[in-house]
This record gives structure tokens, sequence and C-alpha cells, in this order.
């Protein structure tokens, strides 16, 4: 199993601010992973560094065997990206912005870059600001998938984006990932957008690695029990995550698995964004000790 | 790289090109124009008449009323290498650094490296050759200012033609360029860059170049006028000096003029300049030479492509280590 990225005790500071505190993280290729996590949990300072465009403080990090920051030329003929807010040029043509890749990359694939663009019957001679904003996101999805990438790395591909228009990206990634194509990594806050594409999660909280697992696995070893409210002993096959208490009901996350008891409790399977929210809550509840 | 630096400031150097090409066009017709009309009018033929020199001065208005505004192409000769330097260099790399998209180019298979020396180069080439050739019309400008048989000092039109206005318009791009990089907006790389552009040309203009090679002295009586500085030298300084070479005041010389008349009359000179002269009083003159001319272009323009290559070398350097 090849490994696309990889971390250790990765540590990013601006000012007085850590993004990333000893972020550790081994991702493997061939697969689509989800960086998942609140404003601030360092997505974006992870994925900026993996691209070379910012400095670890300290710790280290390689992606595809290359570190970001050294190696940068090397590595970004063969990774591809797409940053927040998917920077454009306004005044360039989609051409113009299909010649941008054609130019600065040796491994440019300019017939299937135009194709992707004809398939989204995106038109060439159009500047780019008077597209909207999910053409924009394909014109620079396309922008990165035009190098023919091993690895692309989206941060929040779907933000801004309208229902129809996330749900054709989404669908045209996995595609894309389908046929071959590169192992991809992107952040996103739509934890459904995450469970329907992505095979790996990754939770990032405080700027550390809270979780990162396969999706079915997380689902699969994940459950909610609720029954009745009380504060008594914690199901002891398992780790419990979190604890809510509702007026009359408590309902736990818990890491393993538990069989319904006598006293009406209901044990049912955690969707992910239920995992996801669960795990950023304990950590949010462990703060103040 | 250099499609995309052309590409991404096209309008910026189009319109920089075109201010270039209108002005030489401009300089190129109008001033010949000028002369022309001057030689016409006979303004620098009049001869006054013998009560009053209003015949003369009345050429001279109606002169500078057939050039029209034409004098203010001499200005945007000054002012064109500082406004490129705020047009062209402050959105350099301010622009793009504001609006992100600089991402979007260093995530492509270039190094930081060739991104930013590209620009720069690509940017510096157009603005060499617009200021190569603004730099050929001294002449015009001359004629534009009424100055028939050429400036009166051979320093006059030092900021306007030759090495130097090629050097200025470079500097100007880089400092505006450097600002831009550094606080990441383009308008305070436009604003910032102008105004430290400005101020270095005019501590330049006004503290270096009269020093760039020690100024000459010469002395003269103080009724012979400027005969003591060689033609068309640049006077730097002229004051009336006492035996001591201290400059003196008015009144003080006042005061030894009035024991002028005792002195003629005891058989002294009859010329006050020569008999302030015996007193030690004299007119002094700094100058620097018509001679030197070239050499001090020439060090100027070390001066301001050194501040450019400076402010190019310094944004590489910022672009390569920051955090973009």
């Amino acid at each position: 199993m090849n490994t696309v990225l990889e971390t250790s005790g990765l540590t990013k500071r601006y000012g007085r601010t850590d993004a990333l505190r000893g972020c550790d993280l081994l991702l493997a290729g061939g697969k689509v992973t989800g960086l998942v996590g609140p404003n601030g949990a360092g997505k974006t300072t992870l994925l900026q560094i993996a691209v070379g465009l910012h400095r670890p403080t300290a710790g280290r990090i390689r992606v595809l065997g290359l570190d970001p920051w050294r190696e940068g030329v090397a590595l970004l003929s063969r990774v591809g990206f797409v940053a927040q807010d998917r920077p454009l040029h306004p005044g360039f043509t989609v051409a113009e912005t299909l010649e941008i890749g054609r130019r600065l990359n040796p491994r440019w694939d300019h017939a299937y870059a135009l194709a992707r663009v004809k398939h989204f019957g995106l038109p060439l001679d159009r500047p780019v600001r008077s597209l909207s904003t999910g053409q924009r996101a394909q014109v620079a999805l396309t922008l990165a998938l035009g190098k023919r990438p091993e690895v692309l790395l989206l941060d929040e591909p779907v933000a801004n984006l309208d229902p129809v228009a996330r749900l054709e990206l989404l669908e045209e990634l996995m595609g894309v990932v389908a046929e071959d194509g590169p192992s991809v990594i992107l952040s996103s806050n739509v934890l459904a957008d995450v469970e329907r594409v992505c095979e790996h999660v990754v939770i990032l909280v405080d700027g550390r690695v809270r979780i990162s697992g396969d999706t079915d696995e997380l689902v699969r070893s994940h459950v909610l029990i609720s029954g009745p409210r009380r504060a008594g002993p914690e199901p002891a096959d398992g780790e419990v995550i979190e604890v809510r208490h509702a007026e009359r009901q408590t309902t736990r996350l818990l890491r393993g698995h538990a069989s319904p008891s006598e006293d009406g409790t209901e044990v049912r399977p955690a969707t992910l964004e239920e995992i996801v929210v669960g795990y950023l809550r304990s950590e949010r509840e462990e703060v103040p000790q | 790289m250099i499609w995309l630096t052309l590409r991404e400031h096209r309008a910026q150097l189009v319109a920089m090109s075109l201010a270039a090409a209108l002005i030489a066009i401009g300089l190129a017709v109008l001033g010949p124009y000028a002369a022309a009309q001057r030689a016409a009018l006979g303004v620098d033929t009049c001869a006054p008449l013998s009560n009053t020199n209003e015949n003369c001065v009345d050429l001279m208005i109606e002169w500078q009323r057939r050039i029209g505004p034409a004098s203010y192409l001499v200005l945007a000769l000054v002012i064109a290498p500082a406004l490129a330097a705020s047009y062209v260099g402050g959105p350099l790399f301010g622009a793009t650094l504001e609006r992100g998209t600089h991402r979007l180019a260093l995530t492509q298979a270039i190094s930081r490296v060739r991104w930013s020396a590209t620009r720069i180069g690509v940017v510096a080439v157009v603005v060499v050759a617009c200021a190569l050739v603004l730099a050929q019309f001294g002449w015009a400008v001359a004629a534009l200012n009424g100055l028939p048989g050429g400036p009166r000092s051979s320093f006059d039109l030092f900021d306007v033609e030759g090495p130097t206005v090629v050097a200025y318009a470079l500097s100007g791009i880089a400092l505006g360029g450097l600002i831009g990089a550094a606080s990441r907006r383009a308008v305070t790389g436009m604003f910032l860059g102008l105004l430290v552009f400005a101020a270095i040309r005019a501590f330049v203009a006004v503290d270096l170049r009269p020093n760039y090679d020690a100024p000459l002295v010469a002395y003269a009586n103080t009724t012979s006028g400027t005969a003591a500085a060689p033609p068309k030298a640049w006077i730097l300084h002229q004051a009336t000096v006492d035996a001591q070479d201290r400059p003196m005041d008015y009144r003080d010389v006042d005061q030894l003029m009035r024991g002028f008349r005792p002195s003629a009359i005891a058989g002294g000179p009859t010329d006050m300049g020569a008999y302030l002269a015996t007193l030690g009083v004299r007119d002094r003159f700094i100058y620097q030479p018509a001679e030197r001319y070239a050499k001090f272009q020439w060090i100027e323009f070390r001066i301001f492509t050194g501040l450019a290559a400076g402010c190019a070398l310094l944004t590489i350097v910022l672009i390569r280590r920051r955090d973009a």
C-alpha cells in the first residue's frame, strides 16, 4: 500500500496561534479521504503545507515521499491543488486559464482538460468572472486535474455551491477517482458529503488528529445507545465517546458494540455525522479540564 | 511564465506603453513646432524698444499661447516614471497576493524564484523599452521650455533625458513591486511606492547629485555677473563673500559700499566691483562644470539601477521565504 501523505509531529504556528500542533497522520493512496473538523482545526493549514505554500514550524511532512517546501516543483507536477475559494484570474477566459496549466506543468494533458471543459459546457472564450460559482469550481478543478496528478488536494471544494452544483461536483469527483485516477484528500464541513464520497475520514480537532479511519469501519464500530435518563454506570464493552442528556433520555456514543438491555435501551448504528459531531463535542467538553 | 506575466499585466503594460508612445509622439511633434513658432515670431531675436521691452514680452506671450498646454508634456515626462512605478509596480505582486491568485500559480510546477523573477524581468523589459524611447526627447523639452540654444545649464535636462530616465523607471517599479509584495496589497504598493520613490528621487537630486564630484569654486567681482563660472555650468550656490570666504549679509555689503566714493576720490578703483575686491569682497560661485554631465548621469544611473536590483532581489527572497 503506497503512502500519499505522511506527517509526524507537524506543527505550524502563526504568531501566537497554533494552527497545527503535533499532527501525526498516515494516508494511503487510491482513496478519497475527507478532512473534517471545526473551523480553525487546521484543515486548510495542513493542505497548504502539503502543497508547499506554507512552511511547517516543526515536524515532518512528506507527500508522495517528497518534502513540499524543499521539493515543491518536483512534487507539484504530480499534485493537483484547489485552494479555498478557488482562486482564478477573473479577467482570464476559460481557455487562458487552462493555458496557465499547460505552460506551467510538464505533464499537462491539454486534450483531457479541453474535453472536460467541453463536457461541462463551459464556454472557452468567456472570462472567468462571467461564470457561475459552480462553473468556476469546475474550471478550478479542471486546472488541477489537467496535470494528471497522482494526488488531488481540495480545500473546501463544495463550499458556496448550490445543492445541484455540489452534487454534480462530488459525483464528478467520484467518477474521476474511479477511473484509476488520483488519490483525493479533501476538506469539508459538510459531513453528509464526506460520508457520500470519502472512503477514509480524518477528524482534526485543535491542530491534532483526533481520529483517522475508514468511513465504513468508523460507522460499523460506533453505536448510539439511548435509554431512560440515568447517571448509572457506563456500558463496559467499549469506549464511551460522548454522553448527551436530554430531559428524559440519555444518549451515548460508543466505540465498540452493545446489545439492548432489559431496561428499554435502544441501540442503533451511528451515522458518520453523529460520530464526527460526537468526537468534536467530546473534545470541546474536555477542554476546561 | 512569460506568457502568464504578460497576460496578467496586459492592461497595465498596454496602458504604460500607450502613455509612453503618446508622450513621445507629442514631444516629437510639438518640440519642432514650438521651435518653429518661436523662430517665426522672432522671440529670441527681438530687440526691445528704447523705452520698454513690452514688445518682446508680447511676442513671448503669443508664443506661449500658440504652443498652448504643450509644456505640460514636459511635466508628463518628469512624472511618467513615478506613475509607472505606481501603476505597474504596485500591483506587480500586490494584486495577485491580495486576490490569492498566487496560490494558483505557485501550486503549478514552477519554483517561486522563477515565478517572481520572471514577473520582474518581463515587466522590466517593457519598462526599459518605454523609458529608452522617452529618454530621447531632451531636445524637445528644451524647445518647449523656450531654450533655443539648448538649456542654460547643461544639467537642466538631467531628470528627463538619458540613462537616468531608464534607471528611474526601473527603480520605481522595483520599489512598488517590493512594497506591494511586502504588504500584499496592490493599493499600498501603488501609493507607498509612489511616495517612497518620490522621496528617494528628491533626496538624490537635492542632496546627493550636487556632490557626485567635488564642486568647483570661482570668484568674480560683484559687478561682473555670472561670468566667473564657465558657460552652461550647473551653479549650485552663489553668494557674496568676504575676505575670509564667509557669505556676507547684504547690510554688511551696503556698509562697505559707503566707502567707495571717498576711496575713488582718493584715487582708488573707479569701479564698485573692483573696489569691493580690494576689500576681499567678491561673488563666489560653487558649480559643477558642464563636462561632468555624462559622468553624473552614469553615477545616478548606477544608484537607481542598484536600488532597482536591490528591491528586486529582496522581493524574490521575500516571495521565496514567506508563507504564500
